[in-house]
This record gives structure tokens, sequence and C-alpha cells, in this order.
């Protein structure tokens, strides 16, 4: 029990540490230089109109906080995800949600787009939600009748590639003004985020991540199987209920305005279950929340400078990172089903 | 009345609204033991999901301490009724005194945190389940010996008056059976819980249980005490077994190790041996499938079946052994492995 807490306060103290460092490197790093003391007075005062100032409030600052919030929603929603299927290798991303949510944001985008409108943070949200519910619901269906987890995760990444290549037609047909922008975006990217879309995603990822950590008791009572779950006096349905709809809420946001962002919300939790040494959701949803921010921040950063000015993806990124983290967790479970 | 833990009154259990076993009528007094026995299939485990609420009864009622067990609340049942079942539990990353600690959550606030007292009973039923030095152990390392004592200490952590065992013994050896039946009879006494549990393990049956209750083709066969329902061909029946092979297998009914299978259709296959010479565990001679050849003169009874008159391997009991003896000779030339 000692042991345990002592890890778990390293554990976030490490995180944070990680989040400060990369946090300040993300202000500072960049096709235009900036000191630390001219940040630093950006970050005080606010009000300076000199060059430096203007990228570092305008666009660094947004796009790090951006990182950091939907990051951490996209890990949140990994673990979310992950204890509901009883599946390590669920995640937004992997069961086509994200992929839907893209489409139906690319749709929206394009239909409003063609009407000389502009959509609003809320309005994105809502056509990401709608497009993740949908790819759950297919996944839900799907998993009734598929009890084979590994099938399942094929068909979700199944559904994902058939979003995206809908959603590639549908780009592909939209007019020139509109493609570089949704071109980008459908890419994954955080890039672009103004203070006023910043406003509603915090406010949305806070809301999702704080209301998944009270849902931790009847989450640590589901782990142990859904018999034991109910007996324990969770009400099923509307747990099930609560957790698809955080989950769906959590990712929708992220792909609202992000785009697509690839194996964060798988292997931010399986470090993070690595780092604590536990997979206890008292513990896991505030330490993937960190973990995932920490991961986005880092590829993000890595995204921007890597081949400055050009901006790679960042689902590129994550992927290169990401994909290894799943790989090896795959074999070692697998290993591990021998003993 | 008022003494009844358990009671239920002409219940139905089934899936969807048809029935799989009907007309359910008993009660359980704290302490006691009842075990449910019958074959595969029988719907043993229905019963048992019915009782943890998991699934609505078709029809009839289940009463908990004299309450309708669909009208209680969900956090008043899981304090009074507790569950081992056969799934197998995934606990990541678990220790098993985590594992066990996730008992005391009806008793815990909206984030789960254990208090004091939610500590000295997991502490507790870790000792009585005598599981305590396993507590730091990862629970998906240790045996399932272990692994079935961590969860009956899970169970306890509810302080229940009524535990449901699904099969608690099924993956464990005959030592850890014994030692789980054991200690969970010994919890029973103590701690006043009323137990119902399915078993397949009818000698376990027989020694654990208080009441057995007969589940087959639909409805309770039988319920009565152990030396009611463990006499006599009782047990054959139930199972769709040959009258007298339980015995025979088992020895009941003491040190009756041979047997007659009256039911046979083939009975009495034997014209020249005295019926109370033979032994049905051997009716089939391993020279049979040799036909004429098989060096002893027969007849056909009126059934079609060979019987021997002057057999090489007459079927007498005390040529068992020179047969046995014989016998991979005799697979080898018959390619007959198992006559029995």
């Amino acid at each position: 029990m000692e042991r345990q807490t002592r890890r778990c306060v390293c554990a976030f103290a490490l995180l944070l540490l990680l989040l400060i460092a990369l946090g300040a490197a993300g202000l500072l790093a960049g096709s235009v230089k900036v000191s630390p003391k001219e940040a630093l007075e950006v970050l005080l005062v606010r009000g300076e109109v000199e060059r430096a100032a203007r990228v570092v409030w305008t666009l660094r600052l947004p796009r790090l906080l951006a990182a950091v919030f939907l990051g951490g929603a996209l890990a949140v929603s990994g673990f979310l995800l992950q204890t509901f299927f009883a599946n390590p290798i669920a995640g937004p991303f992997v069961l086509g949600i994200s992929s839907g949510a893209k489409l139906t944001v690319a749709l929206t985008l394009i239909a409003a787009l063609a009407r000389g409108r502009n959509l609003g943070s809320a309005a994105l949200i809502g056509a990401a939600f709608c497009g993740s519910m949908l790819a759950m619901g297919l996944i839900l269906l799907l998993s009734a009748r598929v009890r084979r987890m590994s099938l399942l995760v094929v068909c979700g990444v199944m559904i994902g590639y058939i979003c995206s290549a809908i959603t590639e037609f549908v780009v592909a047909f939209a007019d020139d003004a509109n493609i570089v922008n949704l071109h980008n975006w459908s890419m994954g990217s955080f890039s672009g985020i103004r203070w006023a879309n910043l406003r509603v995603i915090v406010w949305v990822t806070l809301a999702g991540v704080v209301l998944s950590f009270l849902l931790s008791k009847p989450m640590g009572a589901w782990q142990l199987g859904e018999a034991y779950a109910q007996n324990l006096g969770v009400n099923l349905r509307r747990f099930r209920l609560e957790l698809i709809l955080l989950s769906s809420v959590l990712s929708a946001c992220v792909t609202a305005f992000a785009g697509p962002i690839s194996f964060v919300g798988v292997a931010a939790p399986h470090l993070m279950k690595s780092l604590f040494k536990t997979a206890k959701p008292i513990v896991m949803i505030p330490a993937c929340f960190l973990g995932g921010a920490v991961f986005c921040l880092g590829c993000d950063l890595i995204a921007r400078t890597l081949f400055q000015p050009t901006e790679l993806s960042i689902s590129a990124v994550t992927a290169v990172f990401g994909a290894p983290v799943v790989i090896w967790m795959l074999v070692r479970r697998k290993a591990g089903a021998h003993d | 009345m008022t003494d009844l833990i358990l009671h239920t009154k002409d219940l139905a259990v089934g899936y969807d609204g048809r029935a799989v076993v009907k007309d359910l009528t008993f009660s359980l007094r704290p302490g006691e033991i009842l075990t449910l026995i019958g074959p595969n299939g029988a719907g043993k485990s229905t019963i048992l999901k019915t009782l943890a609420r998991r699934l609505a009864p078709v029809a009839g009622t289940v009463l908990l301490d004299g309450k309708m067990l669909p009208a209680m609340a969900e956090n008043e049942l899981a304090k009074r009724l507790s569950i081992v079942t056969t799934e197998r539990v995934r606990a990541e990353l678990m220790s098993s005194r985590e594992v066990v600690a996730t008992g005391r959550y009806p008793y815990t606030g909206r984030l789960g945190i254990l208090s004091e007292h939610d500590r000295a009973v997991v502490d507790e039923a870790m000792a009585l389940t005598q599981v305590t030095e396993l507590q730091d152990a990862p629970f998906e390392q240790i045996s399932d010996g272990q692994r079935q004592r961590v969860m009956l200490a899970r169970a306890l952590c509810q302080e229940p008056e009524v535990l449901l065992l699904d099969e608690p013994t099924s993956f464990l050896d005959v030592r850890y059976k014994v030692e789980f039946l054991t200690t969970l009879k010994t919890l029973a006494r103590e701690k006043r819980i009323a137990v119902v549990m399915s078993l397949h393990e009818l000698d376990c049956a027989a020694r654990v249980s208080d009441t057995v209750l007969c589940v087959r083709g639909g409805a309770v066969d039988r319920v009565g005490r152990p030396e009611e329902i463990f006499s006599g061909a009782y047990i054959e029946a139930l199972y769709g077994m040959e009258p007298g092979s339980f015995e025979a297998f088992f020895g009941a009914t003491g040190d009756r190790r041979f047997f007659q299978n009256r039911g046979c259709p083939f009975f009495p296959c034997h014209t020249g041996v005295a019926e109370k010479d033979f032994n049905c565990l051997f009716c089939y001679c391993p020279l049979y499938a040799l036909g004429e050849s098989c060096g002893g003169s027969f007849r056909y009874t009126a059934s079609g079946v060979k019987s021997c008159e002057n057999c090489a391997f007459p079927h007498r009991r005390e040529n068992y052994e020179k047969v046995l003896a014989r016998w991979p000779e005799i697979a080898a030339l018959t390619k007959r492995k198992d006559h029995v």
C-alpha cells in the first residue's frame, strides 16, 4: 500500500515536470525565435504587441493548450473504451470512432462552406459527436455478435477505413478553397486553434474527464467482469450508457478540433499503466489525462519543429511513437497468455 | 418463517420469458448450505443467476429476508448477497488484496476509498480464507485454488447473508476442493451465511450440503437431505446413467465393486455364469469381436447376444485380472482399445 502510494506521487510529479518542460519548450521553439524572458513577459502581461509576443500569444499558447487538453481527452477516452471492452488495444482511433467523427465533421463543414457559412465550435463538436455515436453504435452492434476481441478491433479498423475513404471522396469534390483547410484538418493537426475554440475545448474536456473520474468506482467493479459489477450494486444499463457517452464526447471533441489522431488513445493509457503499475480507474483517469497531454505535447513539438517551417501531421508523429508501444504490448500479452 | 433468509415460491427461471426450470420452491436458514445438482444444461446456473438478480424471474417469487428480490435497491442487495462465479476474472495489474477489497464496494463512498473499518474487514476475510500471505501477489499469477479462495474472501467482504457459488470447485484439484469446501462449510456455520451453490462433484455435495436440490428436465426432481438423495439408484436416474453404474464407480453404498446393469438391453447376457458372479463393467468379452474364432463355445440369446458357455475367458470375477493382464495383447489383436 505504502509503496504504491509513493509510486503514484512520484509518477504524477514526473508527469507534471514533463508537462511543464515540454510546455516551455513549445513556447520557445519554432521559426520565430523567442527568448524565455519575452515568453514570460507575454504570459504575465498579455498585452504586448511585439511580433514575438503576437506569435506566442495568438499561435503557440493556444496550440499548446489544445495539445494538452485534447491529448488528455484522447487518452482518457481510450482508457474508458479499453475498460468498457476489456480490451487493451481498444481506442477511439482503432475502433473507427475518430474516423466516424471525421466523416460527419467533413460533411458538415463542406455543407456549411458551400452555403458560405462558418461553423462555430459547438456545431463542430455536435457533428463530431453524431459521427462518434454512429461508429460506436456500429461497434456495439458488432460486439454483440463478435465475441473475439481481436475481430472486433479488425472490424473497427475496417469501419475507420470506410469512413476515411468516404471523407477523402467528399474532400475531392469540395471547392478548391476548402480543400486545403479540410485536408490539413483531416490529417490531424493542432494548428489553427484559436482562443475562442480553446474555451470550448477546455470546458468540454474538463467536464468529460471529471465526470469520468466520478465513474471510477463503478469502473473498478466493472473491471472484474459484468457479473461481479452487477453483484456489487452497479446499475449496468446506466453505467454502460454513461461510459459510452463520455468516451464518445471526449473523442468527438478531439476530432472536431484537431482531426483524427492515431494511437494516443491506446499508447498513453498503456504507458501509464506500466508507469503507475496499476489499472485502477481512480488513478488511471488523472494519469491518462496527464500522460496523454504530455504525449501529444511532445509529438506536436516534434511535428512542428522537426522539418520547420514545414509541419508534419500530428498523426504521423503519434504513430511513430505510439504504434511500437501497441506492438510491444500485444507481443507481451501474447507471451503472458502462455504462462 | 422469520428464521428464513432465502425463500422461493413457485419460481420459474429462464431467459426472455421462457422458463428453463419451473416450480422451484425452497427455503434456507442462515448457516445452511443448499447444493444444486443435476446434469449439464439442467439450469443450475440459471437458477443462481436469478437468485443474484442477473435475470428476472419468469414467474413466482424470491424473498430475501422477507423482502421481494426484484424490488430491492441495488446497494442493499449488494450488502446482503454476494457471488462467486465460474467466469475467469481479469484483474489487470491487481494484487490479490485489491481484488478482495472490491467486495467493500457497497460500503464505500462516491470514489470507493476504503476506510479503516473496510481494511479491517478485508484483513479478516483474507484470514478466514487463508489467503493473507498472498495479499501482495498479483492476482493473475496465483494458482487456481488460491484464486478461488481469494474470490471467496472477496465475496465475504460484502458481509453477505446469502452467498451464491457457481461450480466453485470446478478448476480445483482434489486437495483444493476439499480445502475450499471445508472453509466454506466452516464459514457458513460461523458467520451464519446461507450458501447456495452448484456442484458437479457428487461426493463433495454429499458431504458438504444440508440440503440437496436436484434439477432435471426443467423442474426440481427432488429436494432432500444428502442421505436421502444419495441412496438407491436415484443418482443414476437423475443423470440418465445406467442403473448401478454410479455405485459401481463410486462405491457409494459400501464396498460393492461389482454390479449388474439390469437396465442393459442385453441383460441377462450370460446363461452359463451365475448372475451373482459377473460384473457388467467387464460385460463385454475381450474376444467377443473375434466372433466364431474366440475359442470358446457359446450360443446366442434371444436378443442376439453372444452368451458364453465354455469361454476361454469366462466372465467370472476371479478371471478379470487374467483378462486385464492379457489386455494389451488383445487390444493389439483386435485394434480396439476401450471395450469397457
